[in-house]
């Protein structure tokens, strides 16, 4: 019995199919317009202490990310997922579909596995549009057949303007965090919550603390206003240790969050289109390999358009796609006067989170005594 | 079981001289090309390098092989920490920290002084995405472009989409090159060169064949080390020349009867990437045990497609298409499945009484799966396994003793089982 129960029972409420869908970036419209509950197997760390199920089939080398959605989607809580969708994210993620889909014949439980390859080297290129408008299409048929619904164009214009409302709310949440008018703490606590709930239900939730924050007053900043990037939303202690530290967070750069909701197409009447726009456009991401070269401009303008002093790299153990970039980042950044810490999560990170808290008190002080100066 | 005695450091065969002379050759020339003004290409060690025949005055250095070669002469640790002290993690791969240390500090800590500067970098997703990574790092640095060849990820055979999307990528190169080199493609000469590599993969095959006979002519580490020239030259005449001796040796062996473990008891299966900086010390110590790892799925795969099936160059044949179809032929653009077939012909056709499956954390991409192919393995084929760990250049990261007492154990059960069905 997992943590994750409490959510199964909320999403079995909502009456749809749940589609579980590996991370980052699943094309959510599409299936929410195909009428699945698409959930995002995103931030599962709080749901589990340990791994064991997880453990019996993949080494403590893989991330986090990996080993608990493998220990979700094998739980008595897995059930709740009737398909699996994932696509080439990264490397691990890409091996484990099939180690999954054995545990679970083990367990004498069958779950449909669907899948898309979304190019690297780059959409926008001759050789990646016509085979990426492929790999939609044939998607949209295998949605079509498992569901025994016809795609509607209709249906999809409206899931498409669903989330994209949801989006324009957390990005306008987001904002009032950057001028103090709401907390950090509370705006990861409700992305991390959000991501489980159907898109109705999270865009009332944000839209109404939206509302009520707009009537708080803006708040100084106590330290220096920063900058947060990395690909998990960071866990509740190091969010209050930044908020406690006093920084307020100005801009967001992590990929369960504004990463996600940074970009919805303006054009949503062909389906295949939408889904070029939408990862042509993306908010760089180090997992889409194609938009590498944005990334550092992507990340210096974010920087300067909140008025930040620095950036909080929160960086997960293991995942070689964020490791890799980011010491040529950092020197960038560093090379435009912008101060970096950098903080490494792991599957562990709730034991032992007294010295990254000393780090980012550390880190509050030098920006302190930056900006005094 | 082999004594002390009878186990001996064999004298440097004709073959590993050949290898030597090649391998400081191809550096030197390589180096010397680019001074000379040819257009340098870095490209990852799956990348279609053949394509770049189709050119003239085009050098290629590859990266992943000078990592490996750093590491075989003991010259892993300092570079890697060099990169380490910059900000690479030392959970990345230890050939990217490798080179990232030479190219970022100091070439001269290089065995091979380095890799010459390059005019393109070519890296593919079909080994990794963390190669994309690593050569991104250059291409920001340098402002060097960047190709990428994206190859869909098989669960099953390659399905002719994805063949087809390949062929699409080979086209946008070879107008990126064309373009930069102000050069037109030769699809003949490209044509010429598979032959060619036919010619080689026949011969090497061969050789990986020979690891049936009882005891085995040949061991893995002989395969690793003689790779080589198939991934950094491959087209090259010379390349062919080289796997023919190393057949002609490994038949010599057969009819002289001298093979490197003599008293060969125990035959066992790697699965892997090489432990560069062991090869020696762990053949030897195999050795004395009558232990011989007779075949790796790191070197079994060159030849073929998805692990076993057969995909020869068919004379005159589209060079495209026929080179978008072998992308897979390396161990880790395919799944499990394909994996646990390829590893299963291996055991059976080769007799294996063991499997060691080398479990890299400096190598996600190779191991995460083995814990399932390790029971598949057991359960299927009713011989024991172990995983170790090892990280192929990165000795700091090996413990002898530790991957060691595995091994014995793993040699005792094939004891036992020996012992239970007699």
């Amino acid at each position: 019995m997992s943590g994750f129960d409490l959510v199964a029972r909320s999403l079995k409420i909502a009456g749809k199919p749940v589609l579980g869908c590996f991370p980052l970036y699943p094309p959510l419209e599409l299936f929410h317009s195909m009428g699945y509950n698409p959930v995002v197997l995103w931030g599962l760390k709080q749901f589990f202490r340990s791994t064991p199920e997880s453990d019996k089939h993949v080494q403590n080398f893989a991330c986090s990310v990996s080993r608990h959605l493998f220990e979700l989607i094998i739980s008595e809580s897995g059930k709740i997922f009737e398909d699996i969708f994932f696509y080439n994210a990264c490397d691990t993620l890409r091996n484990l579909p099939e180690l999954i889909a054995a545990a679970l014949e083990k367990k004498g439980r069958q779950t449909s596995f669907t899948r898309m390859h979304l190019p690297m080297q780059g959409i926008e290129g001759p050789a990646g549009v016509e085979f990426f408008k492929n790999e939609i299409a044939r998607l949209v048929l295998f949605l079509e057949k498992r569901r025994g619904v016809p795609f509607s164009p209709e249906k999809f214009e409206q899931s498409v303007q669903l989330y994209r409302q949801l989006r324009e709310a957390c990005v306008k949440l987001q904002e009032l965090v950057a001028s103090g008018q709401y907390s950090f703490v509370e705006y990861a606590k409700l992305m991390q919550e959000g991501i489980f709930l159907p898109v109705e239900k999270a865009t009332e939730f944000v839209e109404a603390r939206v509302r009520s924050a707009q009537n708080e007053p803006v708040r100084d900043c106590k330290t220096a206003r920063v900058v947060l990037s990395g690909i998990m939303t960071p866990s509740p202690a190091i969010t209050h240790a930044i908020e406690e530290a006093g920084f307020i967070v100005a801009g967001n750069d992590i990929a369960g969050m504004q990463r996600s909701i940074g970009y919805t197409p303006a054009r949503c009447d062909d389906v295949r289109e939408y889904y070029v726009d939408f990862y042509t456009n993306h908010c760089p991401c180090s997992t889409l390999l194609f938009t590498a070269d944005r990334r550092i401009d992507y990340l210096i303008g974010m920087v300067k358009a909140t008025q930040a002093k620095g950036v909080i790299f929160l960086g997960e153990k293991f995942c070689d796609s964020e490791t890799l970039e980011f010491p040529f980042i950092e020197d960038k950044l560093k090379g435009n006067g912008i101060h970096v810490l950098t903080l490494e999560q792991s599957v562990d990170d709730r034991d032992n989170i007294a010295p990254t808290i000393n780090r980012i008190n550390a880190f509050a002080e030098l920006l302190h005594d930056a900006v005094e100066r | 079981m082999a004594t002390e005695q009878q186990v001996t450091t064999r004298k440097k065969s004709r073959a590993s001289k050949h290898l030597s002379e090649l391998v400081n050759q191809s550096y030197l020339v390589m180096h010397d090309e680019a001074k000379k003004g040819a257009f340098v290409i870095w490209a990852a060690i799956c990348v279609p390098t053949e394509l770049f025949k189709g050119f003239d005055n085009v050098t290629v250095a590859i990266p992943e092989n000078h990592g490996a070669m750093s590491a075989a002469k003991n010259a892993g640790v300092p570079l890697a920490e060099q990169a380490e002290a910059l900000g690479y993690s030392m959970d990345i791969c230890s050939y990217a920290r490798i080179d990232l240390g030479v190219e970022l500090t100091s070439a001269r800590a290089s065995p091979a002084g380095g890799l010459p500067k390059p005019d393109l970098l070519v890296s593919d997703t079909n080994n990794c995405s963390l190669l994309v990574k690593w050569f991104d790092v250059y291409h920001r640095l340098w402002g060097v472009p960047h190709f990428i060849i994206d190859v869909p990820y098989c669960y099953e055979p390659q399905q002719e989409k994805d063949t087809a999307f390949i062929v699409d990528q080979f086209k946008d190169l070879i107008l990126l090159v064309e373009s930069m080199t102000d050069q037109k493609f030769n699809v003949e000469k490209v044509k010429q060169v598979l032959c060619r590599t036919n010619d080689a993969l026949h011969a090497w095959k061969e050789v990986m064949a020979l690891a049936a006979r009882r005891p085995s002519p040949v061991t893995a580490f002989d395969t690793f080390a003689h790779m080589a020239p198939y991934v950094t030259m491959r087209g090259d005449p010379e390349v062919t020349r080289h796997c023919k001796l190393l057949l002609k040796e490994a038949k010599n062996r057969v009819d002289s009867g001298d093979y490197p473990v003599p008293d060969e008891n125990y035959r066992l299966l790697w699965d892997g990437i090489a432990p560069w900086h062991q090869l020696r010390s762990m053949k030897e110590r195999l050795a004395k045990s009558g232990a011989n790892i007779v075949h790796a799925t790191y070197t079994a795969c060159i030849g073929t497609i998805e692990g076993g099936f057969e995909y020869p160059y068919e004379t005159g044949s589209d060079p495209l298409q026929y080179l978008a179809r072998i992308q897979n032929f390396s161990v880790c653009p395919y799944g499990v499945k394909l994996r646990f077939r390829a590893m299963s012909e291996i055991i059976d056709n080769i007799g294996i009484d063991g499997v060691i499956f080398a479990s890299n954390r400096s190598c996600k991409v190779y191991s995460i799966m083995q814990m399932d192919l390790q029971r598949m393995i057991t359960e299927t084929h009713d011989i024991p396994a172990i995983l170790v760990d090892v990280d192929h250049a990165d000795v700091r990261k090996y413990n002898e003793e530790n991957v060691f007492l595995r091994i014995e154990a793993l040699l005792e059960l094939i004891d036992q089982r020996r012992k239970l069905d007699n």
